[in-house]
């Protein structure tokens, strides 16, 4: 008898677990906008300069967009790896429209090829880019 | 006469007579010889060809009487330019193509390749999130630096009369939007000759999110740099008026990018792709 139960209960255990895996299955299934509920784009870049370039537009009115971190990365083999925390760039307010540059050529030294990390903040609502890489 | 100076000198006949075989609008020849002619009046007064620059200046006003002749003056030359940008054409024609070729030859002959070895290219991201399109150009081209009084100078307001004031021409903007959507706010950026960013919102009452215009133009085209969000990739069109753009989606905004020289636009918002793209085809009306 105990076998009996032991059996039921193996049963409803594996239907149980099956129909997890079915239902998690339709949801990854789903197709799942990738895209940004806020930002119509959004880029970073670097020149050769060392002078840094911020811009953004969103779909939104904002109260507020600024740059909340900014890294300089350093290009090792393959790989970049955030060396330095960068001071951001001024916010903005009341705006859907964000623009700003800053000059980072004192904090970077000469031989080596960096990027910059960047995270937008739009109302709390964060987006981070890279910008291409630069040999310096 | 040497090498340098032959060519310039064909490429200006050659453009000329494009010109009179009416093969070559006034208003377009007038557009390529102006860019030559920033191109070399920004260099070294003692490097500047006065040659040059005479004999371009005598053909510019012989095809367009109505614009003035360029001035030494930046604040001249600034207007002059933001009306050139404002009256470019989208739709590519053979004479177009064959005066473009040959200004281009022009423009590298006298600005080191300035136009001739920089493109804009747009391609989606490695996993379809973004369409991002970077400014790019050979090792042979120089970087142009902004001198050190191109001091950048920004407009925000919601008024077209000052945003054109500011501009020093009526910017590309919308003739046409859906009912209900009023302006919110414009924004301008200009760093002398060398950059120049102009967006335009709209809004509409009870819509959260906006209609925005946007374009960008540099002179140098590696400063521009932008990554547009995508639910995944979308697809290229060629509307009515000749014009190809990249029509794609974010969550529900659709959005219109498209390049014309060196200028990148976009079109994006809470509304259907048959109205976005009447808002595109207005801006050239």
């Amino acid at each position: 008898m105990k076998k009996f139960f032991l059996r039921v209960a193996l049963v409803i255990m594996a239907i149980v677990i099956f129909q997890g895996t079915v239902t998690f299955r339709a949801k990854a299934d789903e197709i799942i906008p990738y895209a940004d509920t806020v930002f119509k784009n959004a880029s970073v870049s670097l020149n050769t300069s060392g002078k840094a370039t911020f811009s953004a537009v969103t779909f939104k009115i904002c109260k507020n967009i600024k740059i909340v971190t900014c890294y300089l990365q350093l290009k090792t083999g393959e790989t970049y790896q955030s060396v330095k925390a960068l001071s951001c760039p001024s916010a903005d307010s009341n705006t859907n429209d964000y623009y700003a540059t800053k000059d980072y050529s004192g904090d970077m030294t000469p031989g080596h090829t960096y990027r910059i990390k960047a995270t937008f903040d739009a109302d709390g609502h964060t987006l981070t880019k890279y910008s291409g890489p630069i040999d310096w | 006469m040497n090498t340098e100076t032959r060519d310039w000198q064909a490429s200006l006949a050659a453009l000329r007579r494009l010109y009179e075989a009416k093969q070559i609008e006034g208003e377009a020849l007038y557009k390529l010889l102006a860019r030559a002619y920033a191109l070399e009046i920004e260099k070294p007064p003692e490097e500047a060809n006065e040659a040059f620059l005479a004999a371009c200046q005598a053909l510019m006003c012989e095809t367009e009487r109505e614009l003035p002749p360029p001035q030494v003056s930046p604040r001249v030359w600034e207007g002059l330019q933001a009306q050139i940008r404002a009256r470019e054409t989208p739709a590519p024609r053979a004479w177009a193509r064959r005066a473009g070729a040959l200004a281009a030859s022009l423009l590298l002959l006298l600005g080191g390749g300035a136009l001739g070895r920089q493109w804009l290219h747009a391609a989606n991201s490695p996993d379809g999130e973004q369409y991002i399109i970077q400014g790019q150009k050979n090792q042979g081209g120089s970087q142009a630096q902004a001198a050190p009084g191109d001091r950048e100078e920004r407009c925000r307001t919601d008024s077209l009369a000052e945003l054109t004031a500011f501009l020093g021409a009526e910017p590309r903007l919308p003739r046409w939007l859906p009912e209900g959507w009023e302006v919110w706010q414009y924004n301008a950026i200009r760093r002398g000759d060398e950059f120049l960013r102009v967006n335009a919102a709209y809004a509409k009452e009870g819509e959260e999110n906006l209609i925005t215009v946007s374009y960008e133009w540099a002179a140098d085209v590696t400063e521009l740099s932008m990554e547009f969000e995508q639910n995944e990739p979308g697809k290229k069109q060629v509307l009515a008026n000749g014009l190809e753009v990249y029509i794609t989606y974010n969550y529900d905004n659709v959005l219109i990018v498209w390049m014309c020289d060196n200028v990148v636009y976009s079109v994006g918002g809470p509304i259907n792709e048959e109205a976005a793209v009447r808002i595109v085809e207005s801006m050239y009306q």
